[in-house]
C-alpha cells in the first residue's frame, strides 16, 4: 500500500526539495493494523480466560505408595457432616476430637477449620498428611474448599470414606 | 477544509498493541488444556500446581465422560444403584477406564467434576479409576484469580 507520495518520501531526492520530503516521512500503519486484527482475533478465539488449576488428592484406601514409611506421631481426620458441622479427629500421641458448629447460614466454617489445622500443625510439625471425608450428600465444592484450606498448613490431603 | 479526511490510525495501533499484549499474557496459563462441557460448573480454588497430563474424567449433571466421550449416563449427578459394585465403583465407568488404560497406559486421572456433584459420586468415580489401575488423582478447579 505504498502510494506515490510515500514512495517519493523514500526516494533520496535532490537538493532542498528532496530533504524536505524526507523530513515529512510518514510510516504506513495500515498493514500493521491488519496484522494486529488478525492476531487479536486468533488469540481471542483460542484463549481460555478461565485459568484451570490442579489440586493433588490421594485416596486414603489406595493410590500411590506413601513416601514416608515411618508412622506419624499423630493422625488427623477431618469429616464434613451434611448439617454443616465439621468434625476433626486427632489420634496418636494426642487424642482428641474437635467439632466446629455450622455457620448461621448452615455453611461450613472452613476458616475456623483452617485455623485449627494450623494450630495442630504448629504443635505437631511431623504431621504431613490428613484424611478428609464427607457425607454422601456434601457438595464437591465444599470438599474442594476444605482441601484448599487444609493444604495451606498440611501438604498432603487424602480423600477417605471408601 | 479541502474535503479530504485522513484517518488517524496511530492511536488505534496503540490500542491494538495493548489488547494484544494483554491477550498474550493471559494466553495458556491454565495447568491443563481442557474445555469443560457446557453446563459444567467447576469448583473454585486457588492453586499453584504446575501443568498436568492424564485421562480426563468429567462428571456433569447427566453424563460421565472420559476424554470427552460419554461413557455413562447419570441422573442428577448420581450413578444408578444398579451400576455400583460392592466397593462403590461404577461398573460402566470402570469398564471404560479399563479400555482407556489398556490403549494408553498411564497412572494419572484428572477429575473435572461439577461443583454441585455430591461426594458420593466423586467417591464412585475415584473408586472406579482405582479399580482400573489409576493411582494418581488430580482435581481440576478454576482459579478465582
Amino acid at each position: 500500500m505504498m502510494d506515490g507520495e510515500t514512495s517519493r518520501a523514500w526516494s533520496p531526492g535532490v537538493g532542498g526539495e528532496g530533504r524536505k520530503q524526507e523530513q515529512d516521512f510518514d510510516l504506513n500503519l495500515a498493514p500493521i493494523i491488519d496484522c494486529f486484527v488478525v492476531l487479536i482475533a486468533f488469540v481471542m478465539i483460542s484463549a481460555a480466560f478461565a485459568s484451570i488449576g490442579i489440586l493433588d488428592a490421594g485416596i486414603a484406601a489406595g493410590g500411590a505408595a506413601p513416601l514416608a514409611v515411618t508412622d506419624p506421631e499423630v493422625r488427623l481426620k477431618v469429616e464434613l457432616s451434611p448439617d454443616g458441622a465439621i468434625g476433626m479427629q486427632l489420634t496418636g500421641k494426642e487424642a482428641r476430637e474437635i467439632t466446629l458448629p455450622p455457620l448461621k447460614n448452615g455453611g461450613y466454617d472452613i476458616p475456623a477449620m483452617g485455623q485449627k489445622v494450623a494450630e495442630i500443625k504448629a504443635k505437631w510439625p511431623s504431621l504431613e498428611k490428613t484424611r478428609l471425608t464427607a457425607e454422601n450428600k456434601v457438595p464437591y465444592q465444599e470438599v474442594i474448599s476444605s482441601i484448599e484450606t487444609i493444604r495451606k498448613s498440611i501438604p498432603g490431603v487424602a480423600l477417605d470414606g471408601f | 477544509m479541502d474535503g479530504q479526511m485522513s484517518l488517524q490510525i496511530t492511536s488505534m495501533a496503540d490500542i491494538f498493541m495493548i489488547i494484544l499484549v494483554f491477550l498474550l499474557k493471559t494466553y495458556g496459563t491454565g495447568a491443563i488444556d481442557v474445555t469443560p462441557s457446557p453446563g459444567l460448573v467447576m469448583p473454585l480454588a486457588a492453586t499453584v500446581s504446575g501443568p498436568a497430563e492424564g485421562v480426563k474424567l468429567e462428571i456433569a449433571e447427566g453424563a460421565v465422560r472420559v476424554n470427552g466421550a460419554q461413557v455413562a449416563a447419570i441422573k442428577d449427578f448420581e450413578f444408578s444403584s444398579g451400576d455400583l459394585s460392592a466397593v462403590g465403583a461404577s461398573k460402566t465407568l470402570a469398564a471404560a477406564l479399563d479400555t482407556e488404560i489398556r490403549e494408553r497406559p498411564g497412572s494419572q486421572v484428572i477429575v473435572l467434576a461439577d461443583r454441585r456433584a455430591p461426594y458420593v459420586t466423586i467417591k464412585a468415580a475415584l473408586a472406579s479409576a482405582a479399580v482400573s489401575g489409576y493411582t494418581d488423582f488430580k482435581l481440576a478447579v478454576v482459579n478465582p484469580n
